[in-house]
C-alpha cells in the first residue's frame, strides 16, 4: 500500500541553486542497435534457408553449398556473434510458454520456427549450410572415422537428454543451460570463460576425426530437426535420378547417414523377429516408468541451478550452522529484509515444479530409449542407397560419388 | 514396393501435419499470451517498483529485449566488473546530475579519510580514476564519469549511496553489450537486479524512477 | 589393422561422452559456487568502532513504532514523546505507553511543541497547528512551491522552519505571519550560505540559544535573539570528533544545559558537543546501529533526534522501527 504520493527520485533532491550560467548536463547513454537488425537477420535467415534448399535439392552442387555455409559462418557466426541462435531459441520459447512474465520477441520465435518449417519440407538444409555451429565443425572434418553402430546409437540419446533438460530449466525460469555450455559462441564473440573455450577447442579437435560431433551427438535442436526431416515432403537424395546400387557412395558420408539397401528376405525368421518386437513393445511402458522414476532423482542437482533455490539453501545453511562465511547473495537477501519463510516457500514451490519436470524428463527419455530399441527390430526394406532421413545433414558430399546422370545428362537434379 | 512407398508417404504426411499443428499451437499460445492488459493507473511500468511481478504489465510486441540493471535493487557487489563475457565489462557507472548534491567533499569521488581534497589517486575511490571533478562555483563541483575508464565495479556507487544522494548508479551500456541470451552477470547478480527491457527504452535511470 | 581401427573409434566415441559429462557438469556446477568476497569492496568498518571511554550514555528500553515509514520526533515539557509516522501522529508518555493516535491528511515531516501543549507540524510545504488534544486547528499558507520543510523550532517569539527546497530558514510569528528569513546580514547576503545537498536540514532551539545545521559545509552555527551569528564550528572528518561524509550533521538537538547533540547519516553516530564545538561524549556509535545499506535513495538510518527536559536523548531509528532512548551514565 502506498501511503505517500509517488515522487520521482529526482524530486527528493532539488537541484543546487547555481548563480552563474551553468546548465545541468542531461544524463545520456548510447542507444542500442534497433530491432531493424533483428528483422534483417530473420530475412537473411529465410533467404539463406531458401538458397540452401534450392542448392541441395535442385542444383546439387557441393561447392555452392559449401559457399553458403561459409557465408553463414561469417555472418551469423562471427558478425552477429552467434547469438541469438535457433538452438538457444528453444529456451526462449519454453520460457514464454510456461512463464507468463516473459514475452518472446517475434524475431526470436521466427528463429525457432523457420529452420523447423524448412526441415518439414526440404530436410535438414539448415544444418548443412546455415547453422554457424555446424559450419565451424564442418570446416575441420578432414579425417572422418566411422564409429561403431552401438556407440552412435547410444550417443544419440544425449541430445534428447540435453533437449529435455534445457526445456525444463528454461520453463522453470532457472537457467539457460544451452547458453552456458555452448562450445562455439566463445569463438564467435572472441571472448569467453576458460571452460567454454576449452570445450570448444576439444570439440573442434575431435571434429577432425569424428565429423560434426556436436551436431550428431549433442545438439538439442537437432532432435527437432531430426523429427521434422523424417516427415519432410522433399528430401535430398544421393542420386539425381534412380539408384543403380553401384555401392560407390557407401563410404562417402562422414556422418554415417547413408543406409544400404535392405533385402525383403530377412536373415532371421519372421516369428523370431515378431516375438522380439512384441516383447519390446510390451516392456516399453516398463522402461518409461523406470526411467521416469530414475529421472525424478535428478531434481536435486537441477534445482540447484535456480537462483532462488541456491539462496534458500545458503540461508538455511547459515541459519543452521551460524557459519560466518556468507555469500554476496545471502548478504544482499538479508539487507533486503524479506521474510525467510517466504523464501523457503518459494524455493519449495520451485523444487516441486522441477521434481515434476524431472519425472516427465525421465519418462520422455524412457520413451525415446524404448522407441529406439523397437526401431532396431522394425525392418524397413529398401532397394536403394538412401540417406537416413532423420540423420542426414544434407551436406551434399555424396553427390560427387554418384555416377548416375539425370535425364539431361548432368549429375545435377 | 509401390504400396510400401505410398504407405510411407501417407505416414510422412501425417507426421508432417502433426508437427505443423504443434508449431502452430506453440506460436498461437505465445501470441495469445502477449495480449495482456496494459499498464495500470499507477503510472508507466518502467517507473514502478513492482514491474517484474505485476500481472497487468503489458507484454507488448517488444521487438527486441535487452538487459538492464534496476538501480533500486543493485547492491554494488562488484560482480558486474568481473562476470561480463567481454574483457572490459559492458556495465558502466552513470550519473543522474539532477539528483546530485554537487558537494565539495563527494563520497563517490573521495575515499573516506582522504588526505586532501585533490585528485591524487590515493584519495580517489575509483580504482581506475574514471571520475572527473570539475569546479563550477563555490561550493559546487561537478562529477562526471569517463566511460572509457570505468570498469563497472560500483565502488563509487556504494560511496554515493552510503553518504550522498545516490545519484551515481550502474547501468548496462548498450554500445558495448552483446546482449547474450542469458547474461552472465544477470546469472551471478545477488540481488536479481538484472531485467529485460525493450530496446526502445533501454535505460532505467534513477532520476526517472520512483 | 581393423582391430586397431575399431579401438580408436571406440576411444574417440567415449571421449565425446567424457567431454560432455565433464564440461557440461563442471560448467553447470561451477556456476553454483557463489561468490563470498567482493573484489571491489567499499569498506568503512574501521570507522565503525568508537573508543568506549568516550561513550557516556546507556540505552533504556525503546518505544516500538508499528509503521512502515518514520518521519519525525519531538518531546514536550512533560517529556511526552510525539512521533510522526506514515500518515499518523502518535503521542506516547515518557514511559513509552501510547496515549493517542490521530490521522493526518498529509505526511508530517517535522514537529515541535509550544507552550500549552500546542504542536506545530511541518507538512511538506506548509505548517499546521494542533492543540493539546492533537486536533488540527489551523493550516497556514504554503511557503512556496519548492518549499520542503525538514525541521521546525520555537525560539523566542518566533517559529523557525528550515526549508530544504529553498535552502533557507523561515522566520514566522506565532500567528502564522511571515517575518522574513533567519540569519545574520552576512548570511542573508550570501545565497550559498546554507549548503544542503540532501533532504536533511535541521534547526534546534535551546533555552538561550538557537542553532542551525549547515550540512554541506559540515558546520553548525549558533544565532542569538538578534540573529547575529554567535559562533559556528564543525569539521569534516571520519574521526569521531568531526562530521563524517559530505553532508552532516543530519540532525541536531539542544540539551537543557545548552549542549549540542548531533546525529549523522552514512556512519550513524550521535554525539554531544559543548557550545564551542568541543566533543564531550558519544551517545551512540555506529556499532549501536544496524549495519545495513540505507537504501538506494540514501535515506538516513536516524530519522530524527530530540532531547527531553530530563536530558534523555531520543533517536528515531528507521531500521529498528523504534524510538531509542539514551540516558547519561551516573559518574
Amino acid at each position: 500500500m502506498r501511503l505517500l504520493p509517488i515522487f520521482l527520485a529526482v524530486s527528493r533532491f532539488p537541484q543546487p541553486d547555481f548563480e552563474g550560467d551553468y546548465t545541468l548536463p542531461t544524463t545520456t547513454a548510447p542507444m542500442p542497435a534497433g530491432a531493424a537488425v533483428e528483422y534483417l537477420d530473420t530475412l537473411l535467415l529465410t533467404l539463406a534457408l531458401s538458397l540452401a534448399s534450392y542448392l541441395i535439392l535442385k542444383k546439387r552442387s557441393r561447392k555452392m553449398i559449401f559457399g553458403v555455409m561459409i557465408s553463414s559462418l561469417i555472418y551469423f557466426g562471427f558478425w552477429r556473434k552467434g547469438c541469438i541462435c535457433p538452438v538457444g531459441s528453444i529456451q526462449n520459447v519454453a520460457m514464454a510458454l510456461f512463464d507468463t512474465n516473459y514475452a518472446v520477441p517475434i524475431t526470436v520465435l521466427s528463429f525457432f520456427l523457420l529452420p523447423i518449417l524448412f526441415s518439414l519440407f526440404f530436410g535438414r538444409t539448415f544444418c548443412a549450410a546455415v547453422c554457424p555451429l555446424g559450419a565451424i565443425q564442418d570446416v575441420v572434418v578432414t579425417r572422418p572415422v566411422k564409429l561403431p553402430l552401438p556407440l552412435t546409437k547410444a550417443l544419440g540419446l544425449i541430445p534428447y537428454l540435453y533437449l529435455a533438460a534445457a526445456i525444463l530449466m528454461a520453463a522453470t525460469g532457472s537457467a539457460f543451460i544451452i547458453c552456458r555450455i555452448d562450445p562455439f559462441v566463445a569463438f564467435f564473440r572472441m571472448s569467453g570463460e576458460l571452460q567454454m573455450l576449452l570445450f570448444g577447442t576439444i570439440m573442434l579437435l575431435l571434429g577432425i576425426f569424428i565429423a560434426r560431433p556436436y551436431c550428431r551427438f549433442i545438439c538439442p535442436y537437432g532432435v527437432l530437426l531430426n523429427w521434422a526431416s523424417r516427415f519432410s515432403k522433399y528430401h535430398m537424395t544421393i542420386t539425381p535420378a534412380n539408384c543403380i546400387q553401384c555401392k560407390l557412395c557407401e563410404d562417402s558420408c562422414p556422418f554415417d547417414a547413408i543406409r544400404k539397401p535392405v533385402p525383403t528376405v530377412s536373415p532371421e525368421t519372421r516369428e523370431k523377429g515378431l516375438k522380439r518386437l512384441i516383447l519390446l513393445i510390451l516392456i516399453l511402458p516398463l522402461i518409461i516408468v523406470i526411467s521416469a522414476w530414475a529421472g525424478s532423482h535428478l531434481h536435486a542437482p537441477f534445482s540447484r541451478l535456480n537462483n532462488t533455490v541456491i539462496l534458500a539453501e545458503q540461508i538455511s545453511l547459515e541459519e543452521r550452522t551460524h557459519t560466518s562465511l556468507s555469500t554476496l547473495r545471502s548478504d544482499a537477501f538479508r539487507e533486503r529484509g524479506q521474510s525467510i519463510s517466504d523464501l523457503y516457500k518459494d524455493a519449495e514451490n520451485i523444487r516441486a515444479r522441477i521434481k515434476y519436470g524431472c519425472w516427465v524428463l525421465g519418462a520422455f527419455l524412457g520413451l525415446v530409449t524404448g522407441l529406439k530399441l523397437i526401431a532396431f527390430s522394425v525392418r524397413r526394406t529398401s532397394d536403394d542407397y538412401e540417406p537416413d532421413r532423420g540423420e542426414c545433414l544434407s551436406c551434399g558430399r555424396c553427390f560427387s560419388y554418384c555416377p548416375v546422370k539425370d535425364d539431361e545428362g548432368t549429375h545435377e537434379g | 514396393m509401390n504400396d510400401t512407398i505410398r504407405r510411407r508417404d501417407f505416414l510422412r504426411s501425417c507426421g508432417r501435419g502433426i508437427m505443423l499443428g504443434s508449431a502452430a499451437a506453440v506460436a498461437g499460445t505465445i501470441f495469445t499470451r502477449r495480449q495482456l492488459t496494459g499498464p495500470c493507473k499507477k503510472g508507466p511500468c518502467e517507473a514502478c517498483a513492482e514491474v517484474n511481478s505485476c500481472a497487468n504489465r503489458k507484454k507488448s510486441a517488444d521487438d527486441k529485449l535487452i538487459w538492464q540493471i534496476d538501480p533500486r535493487k543493485c547492491v554494488q557487489c562488484g560482480q558486474c566488473a568481473t562476470h561480463c563475457v567481454l574483457n572490459m565489462s559492458a556495465v558502466k557507472c552513470v550519473h543522474s546530475y539532477s539528483m546530485c548534491g554537487y558537494c565539495k567533499l563527494c563520497f563517490g569521488y573521495f575515499q573516506p579519510g582522504a588526505n586532501a581534497l585533490n585528485e591524487a589517486a590515493e584519495n580517489q575511490v575509483c580504482p581506475t580514476g574514471a571520475i572527473n571533478r570539475e569546479f563550477i562555483e563555490d561550493p559546487y563541483f561537478e562529477y562526471s564519469i569517463d566511460e572509457t575508464l570505468c570498469n563497472g565495479c560500483g565502488k563509487c556507487v556504494k560511496g554515493c549511496n552510503t553518504f550522498g544522494n545516490g545519484s551515481l548508479h550502474l547501468q548496462v551500456s548498450h554500445d558495448l553489450c552483446v546482449n547474450c541470451n542469458e547474461c552472465a552477470i544477470a546469472r551471478a547478480c545477488p540481488a536479481d537486479a538484472f531485467t529485460r527491457v525493450p530496446a526502445k527504452k533501454p535505460y532505467l535511470f534513477k532520476h526517472e524512477l520512483t | 589393422m581393423n582391430k586397431a581401427y575399431r579401438l580408436i573409434s571406440w576411444a574417440l566415441g567415449i571421449s565425446i561422452v567424457f567431454c560432455v559429462l565433464l564440461f557440461g557438469w563442471r560448467v553447470l556446477l561451477n556456476q553454483s559456487q557463489e561468490e563470498t568476497h567482493n573484489s571491489y569492496e567499499y569498506n568503512i568498518d574501521r570507522y565503525r568502532h568508537v573508543d568506549p571511554a568516550l561513550i557516556h550514555y546507556s540505552e533504556l528500553s525503546p518505544v516500538s513504532i508499528t509503521a512502515s515509514i518514520l518521519h519525525a520526533l519531538t518531546t514536550d515539557i512533560d517529556n511526552n514523546i510525539f512521533v510522526s509516522a506514515d500518515l499518523k501522529l502518535l503521542k506516547f508518555n515518557s514511559n513509552g505507553e501510547l496515549l493517542q493516535s490521530i490521522d493526518l491528511d498529509n505526511p508530517c515531516y517535522c514537529i515541535t511543541t509550544g507552550p500549552g501543549g500546542i504542536l506545530y507540524l511541518g507538512m511538506g510545504n506548509y505548517i499546521a497547528v494542533a492543540d493539546a488534544s492533537l486536533s488540527i486547528k489551523e493550516n497556514w499558507g504554503d511557503l512556496g512551491e519548492n518549499a520542503r520543510l525538514t525541521s521546525i523550532a520555537l525560539f523566542g517569539k518566533h517559529l523557525y522552519a528550515a526549508d530544504y527546497g529553498q535552502r533557507l530558514v523561515w522566520k514566522l510569528s506565532l500567528d502564522g505571519k511571515m517575518a522574513g528569513q533567519a540569519g545574520s546580514d552576512e548570511t542573508l547576503d550570501d545565497p550559498h550560505h546554507y549548503v544542503v545537498p540532501s533532504p536533511y536540514f535541521d534547526v534546534a532551539a535551546g533555552k538561550n540559544s538557537f542553532w542551525i545545521a549547515n550540512p554541506g559545509r559540515t558546520k553548525v552555527e549558533q544565532l542569538d535573539l538578534n540573529e547575529k551569528t554567535v559562533t559556528q564550528w564543525g569539521k569534516a572528518s571520519m574521526n569521531i570528533d568531526g562530521f563524517s561524509g559530505c553532508c552532516n550533521p543530519s540532525h541536531i538537538a539542544i540539551t537543557p544545559d545548552g549542549l549540542v547533540v548531533t546525529a549523522e547519516k552514512g556512519l550513524p553516530r550521535v554525539k554531544i558537543f559543548n557550545a564551542e564545538g568541543k566533543l564531550l561524549s558519544v551517545v551512540a556509535g555506529p556499532e549501536n546501529f544496524e549495519k545495513t545499506l540505507p537504501g538506494c535513495y540514501s535515506e538516513a538510518l536516524i530519522k530524527d533526534l530530540a532531547v527531553d527536559s530530563a536530558g534523555r536523548v531520543l533517536v528515531l531509528d528507521r531500521s529498528a522501527g523504534k524510538v531509542r532512548i539514551f540516558i547519561k551514565n551516573e559518574i
